[in-house]
């Protein structure tokens, strides 16, 4: 009786140890969508397909230039009205390098609308800015939480910095609601650029499809002006095999680049005796030897609720978790977020900027 | 309710009055086992009632409902499974035992919640979160084993030397399975202890290397399995080919074991055991620098001692996610859990003991090992 009861123990432990299993293969399947005579694929799976009705698609970025083909049914031919949500103020979506379509009004400038004429076949449009070389400088921030009801005043400093886009690891919620993504949605319009993010532990507290749905795949990677921002999804306070190697491809093809890693959980706390990072040190290690590897030349993390600037195997690492959730006390930063400025050939430089 | 205050009420088949201590743990004959039944009274005691310092005699049915209450509602209640049965004293004791755990839960905890967790508060928030919870929970389940009657077991005296041969096997979602075969030894002598273990992978992918030093600051006989407390000191490196990484890591910690036969004669041969202390952990990667990190080392432990001082059964938490096992994945919680699981040593003769362990973290360890005693 004993030895079932431990037999069953050990199979309930073994069972979840890959809670990040499932999310790790909806991730490929996140950038798709098949309806009203439109087959849909963003490439490599960097933005969500938020809405495909008769006449209506519409798509969140989450890069500042993604790729989508349209595959136009007989039935799926005619005028269509095609959004594309977070995409740069001056991105513009074009088909064979062409721009496409009739603008419409905006809600705000990090909304793109056009009235486009989709005759039936394949379509491959991309949406994007001009620009693809340069210095330019953007922000991070993590953990806004129960500070969702005013992150609109993080944005707003952020806005002050004039970023080209803001990267973000994480817990955007406190719950994972639904009425939180919507509110998080709307805090958005203060932010004149677009938002680029992973999850954190707390989008899981509810079905991560909420968030794969509206944000796109938690571990994917683009590049931009020559330099790669690689997110994993370390929910979990882990890497599951699954996204741990595809985290590695993606940083060794990025291996001669500038090149950035953006987790939640900090592999290590650089406080090691608070342990406020994955959960197991051996896997943080592993994974923090892959980054050396790979000579990613940065890597921000979220979780801890607080500012720290340290290395690990010589990476200059961040935790900025001053998004508007509960502070860590006594740490002298509060609300805050990271100013970094990249430019070709040149180490990334990293600022902090307190909001209050 | 009103059954549980009747049985708490009602006297145990004329409760004794409380007894005195068992006095200090002795490796010789294990306090007699409550009967499972009714028994005539002693020769020379008042009709009905035990002599002083003997058990109470508790029915059968009596016995199992002191069990099922200490295990459900003496979760919120402590050493209701003792009073029950009539074993006040070791109720009150568990009261105190799981109060000071509750206590140093609050102390420990309610700060790093109130902060989120000031790195100016983990060490003593930890340490007193850790071993409060230890005390509480042990508490709980010691109540569990005294309303059951306790046991026969008694703390066995370790040989001056004994020598491990063991075998681990650990399986993890990223490597899989893989084996660690070791050898090692162990030597006391009056306080002091000093151990060592090697072990490697057949395919010499994984090998570690650890030695233990201590030294029995109180009840100075390291060879005793008992109360007892340890100052200890490890150096422990992991080479780990499969992931290309080496791991030093320095231990300093004060490890503490109390027989709960101490406290009353109806928890004899049971214990918890209490481990705090500080690490510091060197990390040398496929590529890049090396770093430094600290460790915070903090867990609990509680079991029984198997009769005839055979050795003894344990169930532990260990709050690092350094190790092999690394931590839970405990859901919304991950990140912040250790590791759990249960050790066993049992003297098959007097010179050979058979060992076992299994842990449950991010990894999944058991391990089988041999121990041969030395005069």
């Amino acid at each position: 009786m004993r030895a079932a009861a431990l037999a069953l123990a050990a199979a309930a432990l073994a069972a979840c140890a890959r809670p990040g299993e499932q999310r790790a293969l909806d991730d490929a399947l996140v950038g798709i969508a098949d309806d009203a005579g439109l087959h849909v694929v963003i490439t490599d799976r960097l933005g969500a397909v938020r809405t495909l009705t008769q006449g209506r698609l519409e798509v969140w970025a989450a890069a500042p230039a993604i790729e989508l083909t349209v595959d136009v049914a007989t039935g799926g031919a005619g005028r269509w009205q095609i959004t594309i949500a977070n995409a740069l103020p001056d991105a513009e979506l074009r088909e064979g390098g062409a721009p496409l379509g009739v603008a419409l009004p905006a809600p705000r400038p990090t909304v793109l609308v056009r009235d486009v004429d989709l005759a039936p076949g394949r379509h491959v449009l991309t949406v994007g800015p001009a620009d693809a070389a340069g210095p330019m400088r953007i922000a991070a921030m993590a953990d806004i939480q129960t500070g969702l009801p005013t992150v609109d005043e993080v944005f707003a400093a952020i806005a002050t910095v004039n970023p080209r886009f803001v990267v973000c690891m994480g817990d955007l919620t406190e719950r994972g609601e639904l009425d939180e993504y919507a509110l998080f949605d709307r805090q958005l319009a203060t932010l004149p650029v677009p938002l680029y993010t992973t999850l954190g532990n707390h989008e899981l507290w509810a079905e991560a499809a909420r968030y794969q749905g509206r944000y796109g795949p938690a571990s994917y990677q683009f590049t931009f002006h020559d330099v790669a921002f690689t997110f994993a999804d370390s929910g979990d306070a882990g890497l599951d095999p699954i996204v741990e190697d595809a985290v590695g491809e993606m940083l060794a093809a990025a291996a001669d680049r500038q090149s950035l890693f953006l987790t939640h959980f900090p592999p290590v706390d650089p406080v090691g005796i608070r342990d406020g990072a994955f959960r197991s040190r051996r896997d943080a290690q592993r994974l923090i030897g892959t980054l050396a590897t790979a000579g990613v030349d940065l890597a921000l993390y979220g979780h801890i609720h607080t500012y720290a600037e340290f290395e690990h195997a010589g990476i200059p690492a961040f935790v900025s978790g001053g998004g508007g959730a509960r502070p860590e006390r006594w740490d002298g930063i509060g609300r805050h977020f990271l100013v970094i400025d990249l430019a070709p050939g040149q180490p990334p430089i990293v600022g902090v900027r307190r909001v209050d | 309710m009103a059954l549980v205050a009747a049985l708490v009420a009602a006297p145990a088949a004329a409760a004794p009055p409380d007894p005195p201590p068992a006095g200090p743990p002795a490796a010789g004959p294990p306090p007699a086992a409550a009967s499972p039944v009714d028994s005539p009274a002693a020769p020379g005691s008042p009709a009905g009632e035990p002599p002083a310092g003997e058990p109470p005699a508790i029915t059968p049915a009596r016995r199992a409902a002191a069990i099922a209450l200490a295990a459900i509602p003496g979760l919120a209640v402590p050493g209701l499974g003792a009073r029950v049965v009539g074993e006040r004293r070791a109720a009150r004791q568990l009261l105190a035992l799981r109060a000071i755990g509750l206590g140093m839960m609050v102390v420990g905890g309610v700060p790093l919640l109130v902060t989120y967790g000031s790195a100016k508060l983990v060490v003593p928030g930890v340490h007193l979160s850790v071993a409060g919870s230890g005390l509480f929970l042990v508490g709980w389940w010691a109540d569990v084993y005294a309303a059951a009657g306790g046991g026969a077991g008694a703390p066995r005296r370790r040989a001056p030397i004994e020598l491990v041969a063991d075998a681990t096997w650990i399986d993890d979602e990223f490597h899989g399975g893989r084996e660690l075969i070791g050898v090692g030894g162990r030597g006391h002598r009056g306080r002091w202890t000093l151990a060592g273990r090697v072990a490697g992978a057949h395919d010499g992918a994984l090998a570690q290397a650890r030695v233990d030093a201590a030294a029995r600051v109180w009840r100075p006989d390291a060879r005793a399995t008992g109360s007892g407390v340890d100052v200890r000191a490890a150096i422990d490196a992991i080479r780990d080919g499969d992931d290309d990484l080496v791991t030093v890591t320095g231990e300093l910690a004060a490890r503490g074991r109390l027989h709960l036969g101490d406290l009353d004669r109806a928890l004899a041969g049971s214990f918890v055991e209490l481990d705090a202390g500080l690490g510091l952990q060197a990390v040398d990667y496929r590529a890049g620098d090396a770093d430094l990190a600290g460790v915070l080392i903090s867990r609990f432990a509680g079991g029984v001692f198997l009769p005839c001082a055979r050795g003894e059964v344990a169930v532990f938490y260990d709050h690092r996610r350094d190790t092999l096992a690394g931590g839970l994945p405990a859901g919304r919680a991950a990140g912040f859990f250790g590791s759990v699981g249960a050790t066993a040593e049992v003297a098959i003769t007097p010179t050979w003991i058979a060992a076992a362990a299994v842990e449950f973290g991010s990894a999944r360890l058991a391990t089988l090992g041999v121990r041969r005693g030395l005069r």
